[in-house]
């Protein structure tokens, strides 16, 4: 994590105080572990390392596996076994069916146990339902999904499993085969039906607009004004982009409320955060005051207004 | 009324409680204060280097299957 990265300030510029980030998955339906930072200005972002692994089911993990969703479950359910059956041990006596690394099933070992969040990335219903299912054989799984595009459409189930949720806002177009039943009333429904759900940048062209999350939250309140459209609270949106997201990953005694005993990320804004007429006046992490500015902000108040003789040549007429 | 120390908020809402005389205090008053924003899941692109060690499964898969063990079993 490059704490100098602009993404960064950018993001803390406009309110944003910690970020979930993971991996992108490349070769292996495991794409590693992810972390939780904060975005103050400061070159020791990590707020906990190895919070969590992430996987990806559904079509991303499907292609990766070979082609076919059997085989990316199959992988995944069997590197699962190993993981369980290797409990930490040094593995002298490996069973035969081996198809991890001593590293990779080392690694897998506290997510079997518990000890460590399983981030699933999945869209379908029918897959969601796959990874639901896979508490029955791993009990001890902590498992959150990220995507599920179509998770309203077994909204019950997700509800009664108590997992969190961390779903795009507005993601009403089916961009594959696995989120043909997308909807920009998908968080709205959940939620109606009793899911924890939270607001996340799954899209990776909506990663780099981080800030626009609190558009995307703005854009669920509208939605319940909306006839047949489903929406959700002022209050509920608010808590989607930052209780909800602590809580998804376990720390919601950390941050992402202003309680007692919570770290000091607190934001002044100018109006309704969830207005985009709004804009922070203050930003404070851990305590600590952060500047506002960032090279875009330079930028614009280099060249927002110029002296007529330090224009180029053909704008000095 | 947020009051932070050391980093951490000690009280929040409607606070009845007496501050020090050195508190550094803001007002806010007119303005909407709330906790900072927390981003769910923006996608780290790692370079290739570093997700190098993730080396394809079904490779190795197939691998596993043709170790000498498996190749020893009558044909």
């Amino acid at each position: 994590v490059n704490p100098k990265a602009s993404t960064i300030a950018v993001s803390r510029t406009d309110g944003v105080t910690r970020a979930v980030v993971a991996p992108v998955a490349a070769k292996n339906i495991f794409a590693g572990q992810g972390a939780i930072i904060d975005t103050g200005d400061d070159m020791d972002p990590i707020v906990r390392a190895r919070a969590f692994q992430f996987v990806e089911l559904g079509e991303g993990g499907a292609g990766i596996a070979g082609g076919s969703r059997s085989a990316s479950f199959a992988l995944f359910r069997n590197a699962l076994r190993e993981a369980r059956d290797l409990r930490g041990r040094v593995d002298a006596n490996r069973q035969e069916d081996v198809l991890l690394t001593r590293f990779d099933a080392a690694a897998l070992v506290p997510v079997v146990q518990g000890k460590q969040l399983l981030l699933v990335h999945v869209e379908r219903a029918k897959d969601i339902l796959n990874v639901l299912e896979l508490r029955q054989e791993f009990p001890g799984l902590k498992i959150a999904l990220v995507g599920v595009t179509e998770g309203w459409l077994v909204a019950d189930k997700l509800a009664a499993s108590g997992v969190w949720v961390i779903a795009s806002a507005l993601n009403d177009l089916p961009a594959s085969f696995e989120m043909l039943a997308a909807t920009q009333s998908n968080i709205g429904r959940m939620r109606a039906t009793g899911v924890n759900v939270a607001i996340g940048m799954i899209d990776d062209n909506d990663t780099r607009y981080v800030r626009n999350q609190r558009q995307y939250a703005g854009n669920l309140v509208a939605l319940g004004k909306v006839p047949g459209a489903a929406g959700v609270s002022w209050a509920e949106a608010f808590a989607m982009i930052s209780s909800r997201p602590a809580e998804a990953v376990g720390l919601g005694g950390e941050f992402g409320s202003l309680a007692a005993g919570r770290r000091g990320d607190v934001v002044i804004w100018s109006g309704d955060p969830l207005e985009l007429d709004s804009a922070p006046e203050a930003v404070w992490i851990d305590g600590v005051r952060q500047p506002l500015d960032n090279h875009q902000t330079k930028l614009r108040d280099r060249y927002r207004s110029l002296e007529r003789k330090a224009l180029p040549e053909a704008y000095r007429k | 009324m947020v009051v932070i120390r050391d980093g951490r908020v000690v009280a929040a809402g409607d606070v009845r409680m007496k501050l020090p005389a050195d508190t550094q205090v803001i007002d806010a008053t007119g303005k909407w204060v709330t906790p900072g924003i927390v981003a769910g899941f923006p996608g780290l692109v790692w370079p290739k280097s570093i997700s190098a060690p993730t080396d394809p499964m079904i490779p190795r898969l197939v691998e596993a299957r043709s170790a000498p063990r498996s190749t020893s079993r009558p044909e």
